[in-house]
């Protein structure tokens, strides 16, 4: 399995990082939206994005409309990463397609079963 | 560096490039890949990256890339393929043809720019030679030479 985890390399979510090791899956981290985009349209098709709010040079909800629209890769399921005062900003990422969210701090149990849940979904569909 | 846009919406696209952060680049559009592919037998600009249109006039963009790749000069130009819609099998068969990237409609410059740069430096890793191989090809070249200028 791999991932992409979309952060502030300086303030990395050390529950996602913990948990792909636990699952052994390949992580790929891109420190902003732009960098993630560039990553998928080059054919990358990880099993799940764990996306930060804050994506840099992108808002957050470009970034979600932009993977929805692309055929290629518009069913990989997104993790919003939110702070508690950033409710607004996960509203509108949820709202343009995202397939669930994880308010901070991260638990590594809240991760699993939100990835079960995920990961189950898209095998029935 | 030259982009050539394929297909109807080129002037709009390239320029969403320009507008971001290629300036003085320049681009050329054509609708059709026919034209293209007749104006590279002139041996005319050859350009750093293509970026065409899922469909075109004249049929898909796969053709196109199949078309270039027969003409031999595809190793070097960026293969950028756009569109609307894909569907999962457009997916294969770019993988299959060696499609460098494909986005979809309207297009982010930040991304385009960001990937043809990407791209462009992988193509250059995966294009140097080895020290060794550049000796054998140079010694080659010398040994043509010394041919050449005994048989004359």
């Amino acid at each position: 399995m791999q991932i992409l985890i979309i952060e502030n390399r300086a303030k990395p979510n050390q529950q996602i990082h913990l948990w792909a090791k636990t699952m052994a899956a390949e992580k790929v981290v891109k420190s902003n939206g732009i960098e993630a985009l560039v990553w998928l349209g080059r054919g990358n098709i990880p099993s799940v994005i764990f996306a930060d709010v804050d994506m840099g040079l992108i808002q957050g909800r470009q970034f979600v409309e932009y993977v929805r629209a692309n055929g290629f890769f518009h069913d990989i399921p997104i993790v919003v990463l939110a702070e508690a005062n950033q409710r607004e900003d996960l509203a509108s990422m949820v709202q343009a397609g995202a397939n669930d969210y994880c308010i901070k701090p991260i638990f590594m149990e809240q991760v699993e079963a939100k990835i079960s849940k995920l990961l189950l979904h898209q095998h029935v569909a | 560096m030259l982009l050539l846009f394929v297909g109807k919406n080129g002037k709009s696209f390239c320029q969403r490039l320009i507008d971001y952060q290629y300036i003085g680049l320049s681009f050329d559009t054509m609708a059709k890949a026919s034209a293209w592919l007749h104006q590279q037998k002139q041996d005319l600009n050859i350009p750093s990256a293509i970026i065409c249109d899922l469909q075109l006039p004249d049929g898909s963009a796969f053709d196109f890339c199949r078309q270039t790749q027969a003409s031999g000069s595809f190793d070097e130009i960026i293969f950028i393929v756009v569109a609307k819609n894909f569907i999962p099998a457009d997916k294969e068969r770019a993988t299959e043809l060696g499609i460098d990237a494909y986005f979809s409609y309207p297009p982010i410059g930040m991304v385009l720019h960001q990937s043809i740069d990407s791209i462009r430096q992988a193509k250059q890793i995966k294009n140097r030679q080895s020290p060794e191989e550049e000796h054998a090809r140079s010694f080659l070249a010398l040994l043509k030479n010394l041919v050449v200028s005994r048989r004359s």
